[in-house]
Parts: C-alpha cells; structure tokens; sequence
C-alpha cells in the first residue's frame, strides 16, 4: 500500500462541480427542434453521445445531448453544450481539444483523453450533418 | 509434478522489473499482457549484443547461432503444449494466428458450410472468421452460454452438426474467465468431421496444456501474455494438416522454388513464415517458456487458484460490487470482471490508478458478449498471474471503496 497524502489526482480529477454535472445533467435529453444531430461512439469503451444542436440566426440558441458514458465524458458533454450558446458554427469548428478541457476544468490524463473529448467530436460532427 | 512445492512468489517478483522498482505498483492487468521477467529481456538482450544476424540464410557464425537459437525455440514451445517442434509457427500473436487459420481453414468452404464460434470469443476469434464468411459464403454459428458463462454443451451438442467444418472456441474467456471444456468441444467436433481450434491466449502460462490430450487440431497464443516479448505468438497445428494447408503470407523464407511465374513452398513450419521474422522476440519467448516450465504451470495454476478464490470472496463481500462468471473459481482462470453499481467501469479505473492499481476497463474486444450480457458501457476487469499477490487484491479492494466514496454510492 502506498502512503500518499489525502490529496490527490483523483480528488482533483472528480471534483465536486464535474460529478454534480455528472448525476445532474443540465442539458441532457432529446429536444423537439433541432438543426444538426450526430451520434458517436468511443470505440475504446462502447459510450455513447449524441448532440441536437438549433442554430437561431446564425448562432447557436440551444444544443443538447444523449448518452450513456463514464463521469469525464458525461460531464464534459453537459459544459460543453452550455459553453455552446451563442457561438457560430465557424467558431465551434475552430475548437480544439485544449479549448475542450479548458471547458472542463480539470486535469485529464491521456488515458482519459478520449472521454473528455467524445462530446466535441460528436458537436463538430454534427454541424457538417443537417437533421 | 503436483508435489512441488508452493510459489516463492516474493523472490519471484523480483524477476520482473516492473514489480521490483516499485513494490506498491499492484498489477491486476496480466489478461492484457503480463509481465516479462530478467531472463527473456536478458536472453533477447543476448542476440542483439552478440549474434545479432538474419536467420536460414547467413554463412557465417553470427548467422547460424541466430538461427539454431531461433529454432530451439520450437522444441521449448512445443514441450509448453505437448506438441512436437515441427508443428510451431511463429507468428506476431494470437490475432495473427487466428487470422491465418481463418483464412486457411475457409477456402475451401462455402454456402451449406458451418463455423462455430462460443459466445466468449474475443474480436480476434470472431471478425476473422467474420470476413472468411462473407468471402466464401459459408453461416456463423454462436454456440450459447448458460446463465454463468459457462459454455452450454448440451446446445453446443445440437449446434455442431454435419454442415460444421470449423469450431473455434477460447480456452478461457478473457472477460469471464471461463474454463471452457476444449477437450468436450473438440470430440463434439470430431464426431461430425470438423476441425477445432482453440484460442489460448489466457491460457498458456496458467492452466497445463496438453493438445494432444485435449486431442484438438489448432491452438493460437501470444508471447506477451505468457511472459514473453510483445509481438510474438505461436500458431500449433496438427503436421498432418499443416501440411494440407496452403500458406496466407508470401515473400521470402517461405518458398522453395521461384519461377517468374509460379512458386513452391517451403516445408511446414517454414511455409507459413514469410520475411524475416522477430528474431529477438522469439528468442525472448523461448526464455519465457523455459521460465514458464521450469517453475511448473501446474505450480502457477495452484497459486492462481488460491488467490482467484481469495478474490472472489473479497470482491463477493462489497456491497455494490456484481461479480460476472462461474461462481465457483475451479471453473475459472485468471480474468475477473465485475461492476460497481454507480461507478463507471472507467471512472473505478482512474480512481484505482490513483492508489497504484493497475486494472483494465471497457469491452475488452469482446462487444459481442458485452452486448448479449446488458453490459455494453464494459466492465472492470482484475487479472492475475504467477507474480500476483494477495496484497493486490486487497489494494483491489480499498481502491472500490474510494471510488463508491468520491460516487457517493
């Protein structure tokens, strides 16, 4: 056994912010109206996510998602919808993994790298998709 | 034989570097790949530094001690399997030699024809075969499991009919760990004229092996999983029918004659080699199978037991904790998954790795199975070899309750 401190990488990794996220998801759940949707899996794992994005004008008013996956990738799928709002299709394209974790606000691994960025995937998937 | 003495597992650990540099590193990951003791890195170490050539081909020294060393590493896998030396093909694992008996095995089939798979099978037991089926034409059959994952031979007996020509079953299940009954399977087989392979890449190294007891035809494993090098495997097969079989890869050292337009081949085992092979790493495995014999399978076998057996009841005793597969562990080997009701099989990996413990998470490339079982987001998975302690399971054990703390579950 090891004798390390309290404080350590899964306490920082699980914060309280990302499981609240996790158990209550603020935007999950299918939509009635939506202009772009994909679904996508992580191959590594069998998760699941599936974005609704509605565009008003131009700019995003409200993009959803669905699934069934880990913590990270829950969680990081429900701060990015929310992030989403009022960004162009341009600017959602331009996004880059480290933007995805800056979203997400703590440190992940490379072996947790594919489920903190499944939701980003599955978004810029989407908007090259119509309904 | 069974009256040798237990495992010195504490001295034996310090074999394996990984473990000795760090005693706290708990490695329940050896269904993916194990661990590889001093004496193969030294052996492999040994050819690189001092006869480091080509093999079959050199006339000069370096060449032919590469070669005889590359060699006698037929003798020392067969005596691993009870087979003879002539019948070892070397491969890159057991996905290349699966992939070479589907093929191999297939071309001759077609519409009418049957291959039976176990529902246990990893995706290098199943997709190969896969592909063949839609080439040739000829109908999958997936032989079912019983409510504890063990094969169902009674079905198994009604599946495999006259139109069989194939079965291909897992020796142990990766996920479950499941014994299957190969010797049972083959003669099921045999009775209608089929042929049966068997995939032990979680059984060599932990359960004795015998093909010519299990009287099978084939038999696939990986190097890295038996405490060898990665990229090495072995392909066994009955001389009889290595003979018959036409080879899958071309190029050099299979051949035996070459015409701008023809070619003849090798002699077996030869013929299935093409290009020059990993010449360091079948070395190296070679020294893994001397390791494995000389501290006794069936030495590793009793000490996989004890613990798999001290595991279950651990992990028995969590609340939240499901245990998948045979109950009881005389029915299993080395590959324990389970699932912590409110924690992700990935999230349970992550927390485990903050206390050093090193499990795996997911599907286990076998979706399938995951799928049949409701069980489709994985499962984690706690694996054991001969190095394996029970301080690893209890550590095992602590890190769940961290998980189902930081979960709230």
């Amino acid at each position: 056994m090891t004798a390390e401190p309290i404080h350590d990488a899964s306490e920082e990794l699980y914060r309280e912010q990302l499981l609240d996220r996790y158990r209550e998801p603020q935007h999950r759940g299918r939509p009635e109206r939506f202009d772009h949707s994909h679904r996508e899996l992580n191959v590594t794992c069998g998760d699941t996510c599936e974005v609704f994005v509605r565009f008003d004008e131009g700019h995003v008013g409200e993009a959803r998602f669905e699934g069934r996956g880990c913590a990270i990738s829950m969680a990081a799928a429900d701060l990015l919808m929310e992030a989403m709002v009022g960004k162009s299709a341009t600017e959602i394209s331009a996004l880059t993994e480290a933007d995805m974790l800056k979203i997400l606000g703590v440190p992940v691994g490379p072996a947790r790298l594919k489920c903190a960025t499944l939701a980003l995937k599955t978004l810029q998937k989407a908007l090259l998709e119509q309904k | 034989m069974t009256n040798r003495p237990p495992l010195d597992v504490r001295r034996l650990r310090q074999d394996f570097p990984l473990l000795a540099a760090d005693p706290s590193l708990h490695y329940l990951d050896s269904a993916a790949s194990s661990q590889t003791p001093v004496q193969v890195l030294e052996a492999m170490d040994n050819y690189y530094r001092h006869f480091r050539a080509n093999v079959h081909r050199g006339m000069y020294r370096a060449s032919e001690t590469a070669s005889v060393r590359f060699e006698e590493v037929r003798r020392k896998a067969a005596d691993l399997i009870g087979a003879h030396e002539e019948e070892i093909v070397f491969t890159r694992g057991t996905t290349e030699s699966l992939n070479v008996l589907a093929i191999a095995l297939t071309r001759k089939l077609g519409p009418g024809d049957e291959v039976c798979l176990s529902a246990l099978e990893h995706h290098a037991n199943l997709v190969p075969w896969q592909m063949a089926a839609k080439v040739r034409g000829f109908a999958l059959k997936v032989l079912p499991l019983d409510t504890e994952g063990r094969l169902d031979l009674e079905a198994a007996r009604t599946l495999i009919g006259p139109r069989t020509k194939v079965v291909s079953v897992a020796h142990v299940s990766n996920v479950l760990g499941t014994i299957v009954p190969v010797q049972e399977v083959a003669a099921l087989a045999h009775a209608q004229g089929a042929l049966c392979v068997v995939d032990a890449a979680q059984s060599v190294g932990h359960l004795p092996i015998d093909v010519r007891r299990l009287e099978i035809d084939f038999l696939a494993f990986s190097g890295h999983k038996a405490l060898g090098p990665t990229g090495t495997g072995v392909l066994w097969g009955r001389k009889s029918l290595l003979d018959g079989l036409e080879p899958v890869f071309y190029g050099g050292d299979m051949i035996q004659e070459v015409f701008w337009d023809r070619a003849t081949w090798n002699e077996t085992p030869w013929k299935f080699e093409a290009g020059t092979p990993d010449v360091g790493g079948i070395i190296g495995l070679g020294a893994a199978c001397d390791y494995l014999r000389l501290v006794g399978v069936e030495v590793i076998r009793r000490h996989e037991l004890e613990l798999l057996a001290y595991a279950l009841d651990k992990l028995r005793a969590v609340p939240g904790v499901k245990l998948l597969g045979p109950a009881r562990a005389e029915e299993r080997s080395g590959a324990i998954s389970f699932s912590v009701a409110g924690v992700h099989p990935h999230d349970l990996a992550t927390v485990l790795d903050t206390e050093n413990v090193a499990i795996r998470a997911g599907h286990h490339c076998a979706m399938p199975l995951l799928r049949d079982l409701g069980l489709i987001e994985g499962t984690a998975r706690a694996s054991l070899h001969l190095y394996s302690v029970p301080e690893d399971i209890d550590a095992l054990i602590t890190g769940i309750a961290k998980a189902q703390k930081i979960f709230r579950v």
